[in-house]
């Protein structure tokens, strides 16, 4: 299989640098300030992607993902190494880019096209499916400084996703709009890379990452850490996360479309609490917001010991457990009839998902703590219901 | 350089994009629109006219002083505007520097084309001067093109360079805008060349402005050809200016994204 891109050894080093002549001068004659300190964004970073294929890029904040699509497409050279790409590569790396608020929808169009590297006659061809995926046909002569965040991102989502490029760059484009757009992205995504165009993309949508890739690299201040078929290298990043985020609680993100606004954890007699008995009974409830109508929504539960142990994850979806729609206020209640867990602390994670499970309408990571105490002495994460016999002679 | 040609030729619907962007974003906005390209060099042309009528008498060996004025500070308005615009072209767009890759020549000179349009709506003014004052036109005036030409390659020259280099210290486009004001006074906009004492002449000639604007007026009002010896030395001149400044444009290309 031939290779669209080839990452080979790359080295990045940014130089800190001098704002003005004023903060330049004392370097020029070696006083203090002339000695700032170099930052390597990446360090001696190797992957291949075959033509064709996905390959998904994950890691913290700063670990050096976007400088590696930087490369990638040719704004930055690497300081040491070789990056080649071949054919002609788009970025949706800052949609809309490029836009002028004062120009209408359609001279955007016409604008941004230019700047991706369409052809103005490509452009009109390709204008009907553009405005069509857009679904902003009554603003095309609306200036665009009267659009809402949410239209500006699907204009410009929708120019970058008929540029027909051969190798396609993706940064955190879905953490914006709304889902059902969001979905309406990923799917054009998918039916790019079902078309034959290798894609980069780099989220911190791990769900997303899964589905859309079938490689990856996880980085992390600027060095591989873990590369190879995606399943492991979403692992490791998780590992990483868990043990980085010991005893914090995570984030919460979402679309905010519907919002998981209580959470109780309940015990056998429907009394909120936050200490458990191995073997008893628990009900996780949680009470939701939809502030529309959301068709197929999948409500998950993760339960994780303190140490980041994934104890169970579970879903509607999963569980054949379907939910037509919500709308307005409600509750969906997850109920164990025996909590085998031993003791220890433990954190829940609770979401509500769009019905492909992957962008989250709402998702609050370990948010929610109980802790588990018993008798028994068992030692380990579960209790497994056991008998002892012994089978000998007497 | 010729790979730059190719380049710019293969990037000039961007090229054009960009400069119908910024045309049609500058007059959307404004209550006058496009009479403002007019306006400004009207006013300036009135005011100047008159304190150099009245209050210093400048010789213009018989033209009258609003077409002569006019006729030299329509081309340094479009050098000057140019120039301090082409040096916030790359600042100016800096998301797109950061993010998408084509040769970032493109920014600096649809600057530049920007003002272009503006100077020929604002010429308009120039003919109507023209035909107000009587001024008889010649064959001459077909060389006007060819001094628009060399200040395009002085323009496009000073202009790449200036745009780097505001990316690296932002105090650059004040630099630009100081020496724009030092340049105008060496520069015959407002007096004509012939009061520029003899023993000067050689060194003042060596300004490509000097030569230009000199230029516009020998072939638009006075139906004669530049001093060819002066006119070949600011070509030349320009010309390097073009060629140096372009090379050391793509020598700091690679740095521009780091540095924004």
């Amino acid at each position: 299989m031939t290779k669209a891109i080839r990452f080979e050894n790359v080295w990045k080093k940014f130089g800190l640098r001098y704002w003005s002549i004023r903060e330049a001068i004392p370097s020029l004659f070696g006083l203090k300030g002339g000695s700032l300190s170099d930052f390597w964004a990446l360090q001696n970073v190797s992957f291949e992607v075959e033509e064709g294929g996905a390959f998904g890029i994950v890691g913290p904040n700063g670990a050096g993902k976007s400088t590696t699509l930087k490369l990638l497409s040719g704004v930055m050279k690497p300081t040491k190494g070789k990056v080649e790409v071949r054919g002609k590569v788009s970025s949706l790396i800052e949609i809309g880019a490029g836009f002028h608020p004062d120009l209408t929808g359609r001279e955007n169009i016409y604008l941004y096209g230019a700047i991706l590297g369409l052809k103005k006659r490509e452009v009109e061809r390709k204008f009907d499916q553009i405005v069509d995926f857009s679904g902003l046909e009554d603003f095309l002569d609306t200036p665009l400084k009267r659009y809402s965040s949410g239209m500006y991102m699907r204009l410009g989502f929708s120019v970058a996703a008929h540029v027909d490029p051969d190798v396609l760059l993706i940064d955190e484009v879905l953490a914006v709009g709304d889902i059902a757009f969001q979905r309406k992205c990923l799917e054009r995504i998918k039916e790019l890379r079902e078309s034959g165009t290798t894609i980069v993309f780099v989220s911190h949508n791990l769900y997303a990452v899964k589905a859309l890739c079938r490689r990856g690299l996880f980085l992390c201040q600027g060095k591989a850490q873990e590369m190879g078929e995606i399943g492991r290298v979403v692992h490791a990043y998780e590992d990483y996360v868990r043990k980085r985020g010991e005893g914090e609680v995570g984030m919460r993100r979402g679309s905010g479309e519907a919002e998981i606004v209580e959470v109780k954890l309940l015990n056998g007699d429907g009394e909120e609490t936050g200490v458990f008995r191995t073997g008893d009974r628990m009900v996780v409830r949680m009470e939701y917001v939809a502030h529309r109508r959301i068709e197929e929504p999948v409500f998950g539960v993760t339960i994780r010991r303190a140490d980041g142990l994934l104890c169970s994850a579970v879903n509607t979806r999963l569980d054949g457990f379907h939910i037509e729609n919500i709308e307005g206020e409600g509750a969906v209640e997850l109920e164990y009839r025996s909590l085998n867990l031993l003791p220890g602390t433990y954190r829940v994670t609770v979401a509500i998902h769009e019905s492909e499970g992957m962008v989250p309408y709402d998702y609050h990571e370990n948010a929610y703590t109980f802790e588990v105490r018993t008798d028994l002495g068992d030692e380990g994460a579960v209790y497994l219901e056991h008998r002892w016999r012994l089978d000998g002679k007497v | 350089m010729l790979l730059t040609i190719r380049g710019v030729i293969e990037y000039r619907e961007l090229l054009l994009s960009l400069v119908i962007r910024d045309v049609k974003a500058r007059y959307k906005q404004s209550f006058l629109g496009v009479i403002w390209a007019i306006l400004n060099p009207l006013a300036m042309m009135l005011v100047l006219s008159f304190v150099f009528t009245r209050f210093i008498e400048v010789p213009t060996e018989g033209l009258p002083y609003p077409v002569f004025l006019y006729c030299g500070l329509l081309p340094w308005n479009f050098f000057a505007t140019s120039l301090s615009s082409s040096a916030m072209s790359l600042v100016n767009n800096a998301h797109l520097v950061t993010k998408v890759s084509f040769p970032r020549e493109v920014f600096p000179i649809s600057a530049i084309l920007v003002n272009l349009v503006d100077f020929f709506l604002a010429s308009s003014v120039l003919f109507g001067l023209l035909l107000f004052y009587g001024v008889r036109l010649t064959f001459t005036l077909l060389l006007a093109p060819l001094m628009l030409l060399i200040q395009l390659f002085l323009t496009a020259g000073v202009g790449m360079v200036s745009s780097a280099m505001n990316l690296f210290y932002r105090d650059v486009k004040h630099i630009v805008n100081l020496g724009m004001m030092l340049w105008m006074y060496l520069t015959p906009v407002v007096y004509p060349t012939s009061l520029v004492p003899e023993r000067y002449v050689p060194i003042y000639m060596l300004n490509p402005m000097a030569v230009i604007i000199d230029g516009y007026r020998k072939v638009i009002l006075e139906g004669c050809l530049p001093n060819s010896v002066h006119l070949a030395t600011a070509t030349l001149i320009s010309l390097i200016v073009l060629l140096v400044g372009h090379i050391l444009f793509k020598k700091w290309e690679p740095l521009f994204a780091e540095m924004i």
